[in-house]
């Protein structure tokens, strides 16, 4: 059920025919100033987590407490605040753990769950569907729940305190293997068929029919990888002791003084910790549409 | 027909396998098996069994783990509040996911800005999240208590507080995944057959009419779908707890997902912890299972 929703449109959606025409959604057209609530609702913690990266931590307690104008504008704007969270202990070791772990990890779920997903779309044999069903249920079990025990099972394998620790529980991604099992299922057999005649086996019709056809598939799994590795907390937190191994989105929190917080440097980390997977967002959001409407042939 | 008989025979090798398959499945499933069933296992065994501190076995003890559990008051009332959590949360997140896809749904520039606006919380790490609100409801430099001055009203100790401490944490919840909320009922709106928007207006409708009795119903399968998505997410809440208030003051905060890291990781209560974990999860399971047969979708289109 999950799973047969179209993902979503994002912004920049070409515009369906539909949208144009009036219709019973032309009420919500005059309704700017309510866009503008949405806006600053949802824009304005950002914003001001954005001013305050780049004032010092003086002039946060001068104005933060008050709605003068000058909370809401950085002036006299500093950059030292990025400095010095660029030489806070490990963070720079932090931010180059996640951006690995994020790349290998999307990269290795991809690629596992193309495999998996040829072999259950394509191949035929006994148990397929036993197979799939088992792989496809771990889908709706909620595993955050389940760091306890999955913790004691990295522990027994000695993988607690290392990279394979973090990777290798969450790799083999079920919601990816069912996203491409779709994708490929689309593909025409016919193609198969035709590289086959001209005498390719595997290799050939997974590079010549299927690739060109499910690549945005596999953007939108890679994508999503990223953003739920980068979003990650619990388990690196449990599973790495060592602060020049943890993540830097983990790690951030320990920056956390609750006696006084220096705001200046921790907004400055947040934002620099929070500029990749929102880069990548913004840039790929084409990849991410097309990977949601393949269809036909390239 | 003869011929592609033939053929089919002779191309049937690659397709039909065993050995390609069990290739090209073997990593997936072994890691399935161990990452995904393994722990299932453990979780039951684990919670049959008393452990030390350092983690070790210590003895079987049937399931005193789950008598302990179950009438452990501190546990059952961080159950009761993650419920509570839950039923605040969806119904909160379900209307403003709706409102902003319904207001954002035509096509304009603007539109197509707000929606990023609206995803970009939800992508931002959960960690960084929990940051922005501890600034936010900061007692000295928060924005809300600057509004809360400028009125008259004076400095609220929001993190303190329980009650303001659980709304804060129930706010920066349902603010963070009111973008996924939303992207859930664009798709749902996007599916809706224009004729059938038409046909309302054409017979008179009005944009409420229309909103409530036919865009409303026909987003059955998009309200069943975020209802069970917010569900699971509710009852796995952590991070913004750990960040704002590590469940305190006075475990008002103290959601099931965080008093069970602190029974496992703070206290090194596997077993408990254990069995904590198999009774969120059965909960969870239960809980979303009745969600989907009462919230299915009675309407094809």
């Amino acid at each position: 059920m999950v799973v047969t929703q179209t993902p979503p449109r994002l912004a920049g959606t070409a515009e369906s025919p539909k949208a144009r025409r009036p219709g019973v959604f032309s009420r919500f057209r005059g309704t700017t100033l309510l866009r503008i609530l949405v806006l600053t609702v949802f824009l304005g913690p950002i914003f001001l987590a954005v001013v305050n990266s780049l004032r010092a931590n003086a002039d946060i307690f001068r104005y933060g407490g008050s709605l003068s104008i000058r909370n809401f504008i950085p002036i006299p704007a500093i950059l030292s605040n990025f400095s010095s969270a660029l030489q806070l202990p490990n963070f720079t070791q932090q931010l180059l753990n996640s951006l690995v772990l994020g790349v290998v990890q999307s990269t290795a779920t991809v690629v596992l769950a193309l495999l998996a997903a040829l072999a259950l779309a394509r191949i035929r044999f006994r148990f397929r569907g036993a197979v799939f069903y088992a792989i496809l249920a771990t889908m709706f079990l909620p595993f955050e729940a389940l760091a306890a025990p999955i913790f004691l099972v990295v522990k027994n394998l000695g993988q607690l305190d290392s990279f394979w620790g973090l990777l290798l529980p969450w790799v083999a991604a079920p919601i990816a293997i069912f996203t491409l099992r779709q994708a490929i299922a689309d593909v025409p057999r016919a193609l198969d068929e035709a590289i086959m005649i001209d005498g390719g086996g595997l290799f050939h019709i997974l590079r010549h029919a299927i690739l060109p056809n499910i690549w945005p598939a596999m953007i939108t799994a890679w994508l999503t990888t990223f953003i739920y590795v980068w979003d990650s907390f619990l388990w690196p937190l449990i599973v790495i002791r060592d602060p020049a191994k943890q993540l830097a989105q983990v790690g951030i929190i320990s920056l956390i003084n609750p006696n006084e917080v220096d705001y200046g440097t921790l907004f400055a980390a947040s934002l620099i910790a929070t500029a990749p997977v929102v880069v990548l967002f913004l840039a790929l959001q084409r990849y991410y549409r097309e990977g949601t409407v393949a269809s036909g042939l390239k | 027909m003869t011929t592609t008989a033939t053929r089919r025979r002779k191309i049937r090798s690659p397709l039909d396998s065993y050995r390609n398959a069990a290739v090209l499945l073997a990593p997936t499933v072994a890691l399935i098996f161990l990452y995904k069933y393994v722990p299932i296992g453990q979780a039951i065994w684990a919670s049959l069994n008393a452990f030390s501190v350092a983690g070790n076995p210590l003895a079987f003890v049937g399931l005193n783990n789950f008598v302990h559990v179950l009438t452990d008051p501190s546990f059952l009332q961080s159950l009761a509040l993650t419920v509570i959590f839950a039923a605040v949360k969806i119904p909160l997140q379900l209307t403003l996911g709706l409102g902003a896809a319904l207001l954002l749904y035509r096509s304009s520039a603007f539109n197509s800005f707000l929606r990023v606006v609206l995803i970009i919380p939800a992508i931002t790490p959960i960690a960084i999240i929990g940051i922005i609100f501890l600034f936010l409801f900061d007692r000295e430099v928060g924005l809300t208590n600057a509004f809360l001055t400028a009125v008259g009203v004076g400095r609220v100790s929001w993190l303190t507080t329980p009650a303001t401490a659980q709304a804060v944490v129930a706010v920066a919840s349902i603010w963070r995944d009111a973008g996924f909320t939303m992207l859930i009922y664009l798709a749902g709106l996007t599916a809706i057959p224009a004729q059938v928007s038409e046909a309302a207006r054409i017979d008179g409708a009005n944009g409420w009419q229309s909103t409530t009795r036919i865009i409303l119903p026909m987003l059955q399968r998009s309200t069943q779908l975020a209802t069970v998505t917010t569900t699971i997410a509710a009852f796995q809440f952590f991070a913004p707890i750990f960040v704002l208030t590590r469940g305190g003051p006075q475990d008002a905060t103290d959601v099931a997902a965080y008093h069970i890291y602190e029974e496992a990781f703070v206290f090194y209560d596997q077993g408990t912890a254990n069995a904590m974990s198999v009774i969120l999860v059965s909960l969870i399971v239960v809980i979303t299972t009745v969600e989907l047969y009462v919230l299915r979708s009675r309407w094809e289109y």
